[in-house]
């Protein structure tokens, strides 16, 4: 009796060791998981402001709606009064309530209100969840710049995808042990990983010039009857961007009826033939590499042969004698073409890429497009005559004004940024990556194309963009539309590029209008440059300059 | 930490070594069996030192009583203070995630009643317009750079 009881003490003492010694690790951790709980805490997403710290994204609370239909008693009846509240379609609720699981979303990001009147009506079987929901409070202001974010709070587009790393942060976890009725036990484990919030995008918007240029372009592609627009504006000595606008836009606080079309940013994401607006690149790489003087004369006729094919001239004239500024100012076709046959593919080539062309320009937005533009030594006398005033290459928006904006900063190269930097959780601000500046053309020679530029506004086809007590310089441009299969059609984008005041620029606005009643761009686009350059002016105290002198010239346009 | 009673001399004891021992039996011991000393042994009444050291145990005990019983009470003050101090932590992160959020909301309708749209639309509603461009003329006065601007 005494061996059998002695026999069973060991036995418990072996098991308890087993018990003890071998498995308390796995018992350990298999309590722990009855007990323990951790959860997700979600980082905050980042804010976008505009270059004073406004806010033009944010993130809220919403509430996701969701079914457990075990729990759901009464289907029909609650999928009605459910369908009324979130405004949905009754069947569709009524699939949730009766679908063959525990969990089903009926409605995601309802906002607080709409989900607390649902609460209110305790419906069995009807769950909420908060979870943040983007919102764009000043609604449809630079929406596709900004771009939008799933239901999941993931960047899809613009500077929402652009920095959704940066905007994202970290997230967090807190662990928690549990009673037996799921509260939390004062004494126990609560151990908490604080999530790291996203930083601040910092852009260089400037939310009333955005908001005028957006306006003003809506107005414009009205009185056009045009189908759509773009408009940049931006600083030439920083890069910075103070508004860039796409015409049609959409409402990214309800983007459920938006076309894809209308959330693409075409100022950087399509390229078009640029037009007349190039012709500013014949005239520098003319100017720099000497092959034309400021005095020389050409004699232009309306039309000329080249190659196979005859060009022309925007309208009807008699054989004219005209002078680099005066090719600029009326821009001629032919007298671009004649510039570029005494300047040469390579040449000619060259400062096209050396402006930027065929290449991006760093701004590493979504989608953005480096336009096209054939190797020189694959030219011949047509592709130079055409490329010489702005067909057969393709451009951004965006290309064309920093274009502009190189000549506008005495010929130095600076990158387009739309982002300045980011402002830490911690309060402290990181500068955006850049790339060097970079000189394009001798100053002396930014200089003469600003006369030129000057003299086509005081006299030449830009004469809607003047605006009193300021020297205004720019170019015009207009350009034929290719179908989709590189055929030139009937369809114009009608173009003015420019800035202020000449001697000391700080603005340079392009502006773009889509298939214009009125074709010509100092018709159709000039006018638009003007009124946002008046509003510029005023936004940002632009002080008036002394005018520059204009080039020489042999022409006076009426 | 205290030494136990009964280890330590007492001084109003004399030491056992200085009581008087029993007188040897005159009888002559049996071979074998082991001597018999009943007729020598003290009388059975408890003697003043054993009672002493009885009195000293029972004090012990009730120390120790005491002792537990005030560190059972310690314990249970300082937990229950944890708890508290615990509750009204969560109440007051509570109140910083309430107010928190308060200031999100401010923020998100400073946004938003400040929009350029919004100011724009509530202006049309109350019938103003924005000047044509050609109703602001920017004034230069000749010889100031600035344009006429202070």
């Amino acid at each position: 009796m005494l061996a059998i009881m002695m026999l069973a003490f060991v036995g418990i003492v072996v098991r308890l060791a087993f018990l003890q010694v071998r498995d308390n690790g796995e018992l350990s951790q298999l309590g722990l998981d009855q007990r323990v709980r951790t959860m997700e805490l979600p980082a905050a997403r980042g804010e976008i402001v505009d270059r004073d710290g406004v806010p033009l994204a944010i993130s809220r609370v919403a509430r996701d709606v969701y079914a457990d239909p075990r729990l759901v008693t009464n289907a029909v009846g609650e999928a009605g009064q459910i369908a009324e509240i979130l405004d949905l379609r009754r069947r569709d609720v009524l699939d949730a309530l009766t679908y063959d699981g525990t969990f089903r979303y009926i409605e995601r990001q309802v906002d607080l209100p709409t989900a607390d009147d649902l609460e209110a009506k305790a419906l069995p079987g009807i769950g909420f969840l908060d979870v943040p929901q983007r919102y764009y409070p000043a609604g449809a202001l630079a929406p596709q710049v900004l771009g939008i974010v799933n239901v999941d709070g993931l960047g899809i587009a613009g500077l929402e995808e652009q920095y959704q790393k940066e905007l994202a942060g970290t997230s967090g976890e807190r662990t928690t042990e549990l009673s037996a009725d799921g509260l939390p036990i004062s004494s126990g484990v609560d151990a908490v990983s604080e999530p790291v919030p996203g930083s601040t995008v910092v852009t260089t918007l400037d939310r009333q010039i955005q908001f005028m240029a957006q306006t003003a372009l809506q107005r414009a592609v009205a009185a056009n009857g045009a189908k759509g627009g773009t408009v940049i504006v931006m600083d030439p000595r920083t890069g910075d961007i103070y508004a860039m606008a796409t015409y049609p836009w959409f409402d990214p606080n309800d983007i459920g009826d938006a076309s894809i079309d209308a959330m693409r940013n075409r100022a950087v994401t399509d390229a078009f033939e640029p037009g007349s607006v190039n012709k500013i690149i014949t005239a520098a790489s003319a100017i720099e590499t000497g092959a034309v003087g400021l005095q020389a004369r050409f004699h232009v006729p309306a039309s000329m042969q080249v190659g196979p094919f005859t060009i022309h001239d925007s309208h009807v004239h008699p054989v004219e004698t005209m002078t680099l500024g005066d090719i600029i100012a009326q821009s001629s076709n032919i007298g671009a073409a004649l510039v570029a046959d005494e300047v040469g593919n390579e040449a000619l080539g060259s400062y096209m890429h050396r402006f930027g062309y065929g290449e991006t320009t760093g701004l590493g937005f979504p989608g953005e497009a480096s336009g096209t533009l054939l190797p020189s030594s694959q030219w011949d006398e047509v592709i130079r005559a055409t490329v010489s005033y702005g067909q057969g290459i393709s451009v951004t928006p965006l290309q064309m004004a920093s274009v502009y904006a190189t000549i506008a900063n005495g010929g130095e190269w600076v990158q387009p940024r739309l982002v300045r930097g980011f402002r830490e959780p911690d309060g402290t601000f990181r500068a955006a990556a850049a790339r060097e500046p970079r000189r394009v053309v001798r100053p002396t020679t930014a200089q003469l194309l600003t006369e030129m530029l000057a003299y086509v506004v005081e006299d030449g086809t830009g004469i809607n963009a003047q605006i009193p007590g300021y020297q205004v310089a720019g170019k015009t441009g207009t350009s034929r539309k290719l179908d989709d299969y590189g055929h030139y059609v009937s369809r114009y984008m009608a173009s003015f590029v420019g800035f202020l005041p000449a001697a000391s620029p700080r603005v340079v606005i392009a502006v773009s209008i889509d298939e214009p009643r009125t074709v010509y761009g100092g018709l159709a686009a000039a006018p638009l440059f003007q009124q946002i350059a008046r509003y510029a002016i005023q936004r940002l105290s632009i002080p008036a300059a002394d005018p520059v002198p204009l080039p020489p010239h042999a022409q006076t346009v009426p | 930490m205290s030494v136990p009673a009964r280890t330590l001399p007492d001084p109003m004891v004399e030491p056992e070594r200085s009581r008087p021992r029993p007188e040897p039996s005159t009888h002559p011991r049996r071979p074998g069996l082991p001597a018999r000393t009943t007729a020598a042994r003290p009388t059975p009444s408890t003697p003043p030192q054993r009672r002493a050291r009885r009195g000293s145990h029972h004090a012990f005990w009730i120390f120790a009583g005491v002792v537990v019983a005030l560190l059972v009470v310690g314990v249970v003050a300082v937990n229950a203070l944890v708890v508290n101090m615990t509750y009204q932590l969560r109440g007051v992160q509570e109140q910083v995630r309430a107010l928190s959020d308060d200031s999100e909301d401010l923020q998100i309708q400073v946004a938003h009643r400040s929009s350029p749209s919004r100011v724009a639309a509530w202006a049309d509603e109350h019938g103003m317009i924005l000047p044509a461009s050609e109703d602001v003329v920017p004034l230069a006065v000749p010889g100031r750079r600035d344009g006429g601007r202070a």
